[in-house]
């Protein structure tokens, strides 16, 4: 088995306290974003920006954009990266990858309900699927390799989980949406917190037990503990693991280029939102073509430290400032 | 001057004071129709005459009921005035009996098996029911086989039909308006629904939608479908079809619309989940536990139906590593000996069952049979002999027709997707299995008639409902409301139905 001498020194089960850091991470930036729903959950950001300046709500229209588009292209791409790597290693699958970005265009064109209520059908599947790869891995889960927490220190664990933390960039979604949205939002956010930290320490638990020092030298260790899944006749599970990752991506890509399509039209005022879905597809898949024929391009759109910044600042400032905003213009009329 | 939305403003033509304008007008509307019977009598001097469709009446009810009445009225000194006038109600007493001023209600009534009775010098004129419509007797439903339900069926007599939902829903809250649709056919539509437990808005957008049908002719429920269903881009309808009066009964007290067409056995039933296309009336009959493993495996049924032969096509030329050796070997020998590729073979056989199956369905019983047993030994041993195809598609293939058997009300959709989902797996594998999948979930997802998912109970969870939906509880705990369409409908999403 190789290891990579780099990583040998790594402590592997740093990887499943990340999450927990993750969610402490996601709970200090979200403030805002719930405060921000709290003041009036009736109105989205938009309407609210826009009564403060219209210039202010066209900027954050841009800004959104910018953001959920740099998502959609990152997402593509990791699909993009899987599908040359695993799934059809000597083939070139650009015609795959834009088929996958016309299939979600044409789910973002059929509207946030039919996405929401898909996604959570697709929950349940990838969920089961998860399960159920990891009740066929059992035999193969071994707890010596689980090394000592933060044996190295925690500086990387600490990284890690602000890193997977930048990721989310839906949740600026939420304060988009808002008016679309019935019920308690702020309790369905923290739920949605708590759901995935548990998920992700599962998963990472998982992996840790079932692959040790192995997993870090692999770019896709999920995909290697299905491969190593049994069931029945079935001697490798990694075509249900992969099938359940294209339904997310799917999922992901649609919800974002619905996003774009919900920004551009506020930002143009004009257009059908079709029609912008449809350009955000374009500027996506234009990314994704680009990224796709060398590999170390895909870097520019990893999961990164340098992306923490402008996403910490972005899930912050914005419902912030709109607060500040308010309140100053309140202040003045009074 | 009135108006229907069908027909736009349509001129009225007043029943005339002399009888000849009548008859000329009538004569004129019906031309040389051998089965117009006018009968002139004259009564006490004065002219009268008896119109009727021969073919729609019931010649003995006519003669006892009607004639012979009014001429023994009109022999004892009585004006034959009186009668048109109603003077005499008791003249023809028991017959349903309507008064009439337009010459186009009288032919309309004279069309639908009445026999109208004019007189000279009266702007008036009488229609009497005597129809005797041809009929079939109530028999049981062809296309919803139960084995402990009723054995009623609809028929093609809509009156009928709701006389066998009056028969099982013996209340006041059952009510029902009738429309005529279709230019030419005056078709008659009757919508039933439950008082208070039918949401208004919803059913006034159903009659809405129904009234602004444009059809010339309307022979069938199915012309209506379309109307009904709101997202024309789907395989799936959110149109129920039932051949039961009890099925059709069952729905209604959940809060759904029921329409029914004269002169079709099937009845809509709207909205329509997803989920019901697995359930059936014996559900309610049986015990909990079977009846929800009967649910599971219709669901099972289907998911192999749809997808069973493109996984095979799948795994044969990209996923080989899923299976075992031995198993690999054995699929390879059978697979080496045939001439067309995986995927195309899958194709082809697929496409001469729908062939067989549809050559035995229209063909006559006798002979349909016979088509079938030819399609089974050509497609089946011959087939496999010749080289044509391996066995073990041919397994696949057949089980896939069981399956998709189970749930005849999904065989279109089934039937298309299978040969989708074929495609996709002989191009990209599995993978492009679970695109094809998921574009589906999301398609059934976006279905949303009359404010009701299509996806509910699950997408969005209403637990209420889930108490009949996969698993069905029994009835002490499922109590009065089985799945109120109503409380799906107020939950809708959250996302306050803005699909914008």
């Amino acid at each position: 088995m190789y290891v990579s001498a780099i990583q040998y020194s790594v402590s592997t089960s740093d990887i499943i306290v990340q999450a927990p850091i993750m969610l402490v991470c996601l709970l200090i930036i979200v403030i805002p974003t719930c405060i921000f729903i709290r003041n009036d959950n009736s109105r989205g950001l938009f309407n609210r920006a826009y009564n403060l300046s219209e210039a202010y709500m066209r900027v954050l229209a841009v800004i959104f954009i910018l953001s959920f588009i740099f998502a959609a292209v990152r997402g593509i791409s990791r699909f993009d990266l899987f599908a040359t790597s695993v799934m059809f290693p000597e083939r070139d699958i650009t015609l795959l990858v834009v088929v996958v970005i016309v299939a979600c265009a044409y789910v973002a064109s059929l509207g946030i309900e039919a996405i929401g209520r898909s996604a959570v059908l697709f929950t349940v599947i990838v969920v089961s699927a998860l399960v159920f790869i990891f009740i066929t891995i059992w035999d193969n889960l071994h707890p010596l390799n689980l090394t000592p927490l933060f044996y190295d220190g925690a500086h990387r664990a600490l990284k890690g989980g602000i890193t997977s933390a930048s990721v989310t960039v839906e949740l600026g979604a939420v304060t988009i949406l808002l008016p679309k949205i019935k019920g308690n939002v702020n309790k369905a956010l923290f739920k949605w917190l708590f759901l995935l930290c548990a998920t992700l320490t599962a998963v990472a638990s998982i992996m840790v037990l079932a692959l040790g020092f192995y997993g870090e030298t692999q770019l896709f260790p999920i995909f290697t503990i299905a491969v190593m899944g049994e069931f029945s006749v079935f001697q490798r599970l990694d075509a249900i693991q992969t099938g359940v990752w294209i339904l997310c991506i799917i999922m992901k890509l649609s919800f974002l280029l619905y996003m774009c399509g919900e920004c551009f039209t506020r930002l143009f005022s004009r257009g059908s939102k079709k029609l912008w879905i449809y350009i955000s597809a374009a500027i996506t898949a234009a990314f994704a073509v680009f990224i796709s024929p060398r590999m170390n391009r895909f870097g520019i759109f990893a999961q990164s430290w340098y992306t923490v910044i402008p996403y910490v600042l972005f899930m912050i400032t914005i419902p912030a400032s709109v607060l500040i905003g308010e309140k100053i213009q309140k202040t003045k009329r009074v | 001057m009135k108006k229907t939305p069908q027909e736009g403003i349509v001129q009225c033509v007043p029943v005339r004071e002399r009888l000849q304008d009548n008859i000329i007008y009538i004569r004129s509307c019906l031309g040389n129709s051998f089965d117009l019977l006018i009968r002139e009598v004259e009564l006490n001097g004065t002219r009268a005459v008896f119109f009727a469709c021969e073919e729609l009446c019931d010649a003995m009810l006519l003669s006892r009921s009607v004639v012979n009445p009014i001429l023994e009225y009109c022999e004892q000194g009585g004006e034959a005035s009186a009668v048109v006038l109603d003077v005499c109600e008791s003249v023809t007493r028991g017959l349903e009996h309507k008064e009439r001023t337009s010459l186009d209600d009288a032919l309309k009534d004279i069309l639908n098996g009445y026999v109208v009775f004019m007189v000279d010098g009266i702007q008036t004129c009488r229609s009497y029911g005597v129809q005797k419509i041809p009929t079939r007797s109530v028999t049981d439903p062809d296309s919803e086989v139960q084995e402990r339900g009723s054995r009623e069926g609809f028929v093609e007599n809509f009156k009928i039909n709701l006389a066998l939902i009056r028969k099982r829903l013996c209340t006041s809250e059952l009510k029902t308006e009738i429309i005529e649709l279709g230019t030419t056919s005056h078709t008659r539509v009757c919508i039933c629904s439950m008082d208070g437990r039918a949401d208004t808005e919803m059913l006034q957008r159903i009659k809405n939608d129904l009234m602004s049908a444009e059809l010339d002719v309307v022979l069938g429920a199915g012309y209506l479908q379309e109307f009904l269903d709101k997202k024309k881009k789907s395989m799936f309808t959110s149109v129920g079809v039932t051949q039961r009066p009890d099925v059709f009964a069952a729905k209604i007290c959940e809060g759904r619309v029921g329409i029914i067409v004269d002169g079709t056995p099937f009845a809509l039933v709207l909205p329509y989940l997803f989920i019901e296309n697995f359930h059936a009336m014996d559900d309610y009959l049986s015990r909990t536990y079977y009846v929800t493993v009967m649910r599971i495996l219709r669901i099972v049924s289907f998911l192999i139906g749809v997808l069973l032969p493109g996984i095979y096509v799948a795994i044969g030329l990209f996923h080989q590593e899923l299976l075992p050796d031995d198993m690999l070997v054995d699929i390879v020998t059978a697979e080496s000996n045939t001439m067309f590729p995986l995927m195309l073979e899958a194709l082809i056989i697929h496409f001469i069952y729908e062939i067989v199956r549809e050559a035995g369905l229209r063909m006559p019983k006798s002979v349909g049979h016979a088509v079938s047993i030819v399609g089974a030994l050509v497609i089946g041993d011959a087939a496999v002999s010749a080289g044509l195809i391996g066995a073990p598609m041919l397994i696949v293939i057949a089980l896939t027709a069981i399956c998709s058997s189970v749930e005849s009300s999904l065989h279109h959709p089934m039937a298309v997707l299978r040969m989708i989902f074929i495609i996709l797996g002989g191009i990209s594998g599995l993978y492009g299995i679970m695109i094809g999948l998921g574009l589906l979930i999301i398609n059934l997802c976006s279905i949303d008639n009359y404010g009701v998912p299509y996806m509910a109970p699950f997408s969005p969870f209403e637990a209420g409902a889930m108490r009949d939906a996969v698993v069905r509880l029994g009835w002490k705990k499922l109590g009065g409301d089985i799945m109120e369409i109503g409380k799906i409908r107020e939950r809708r999403t959250n996302f306050g139905g803005s699909n914008k």
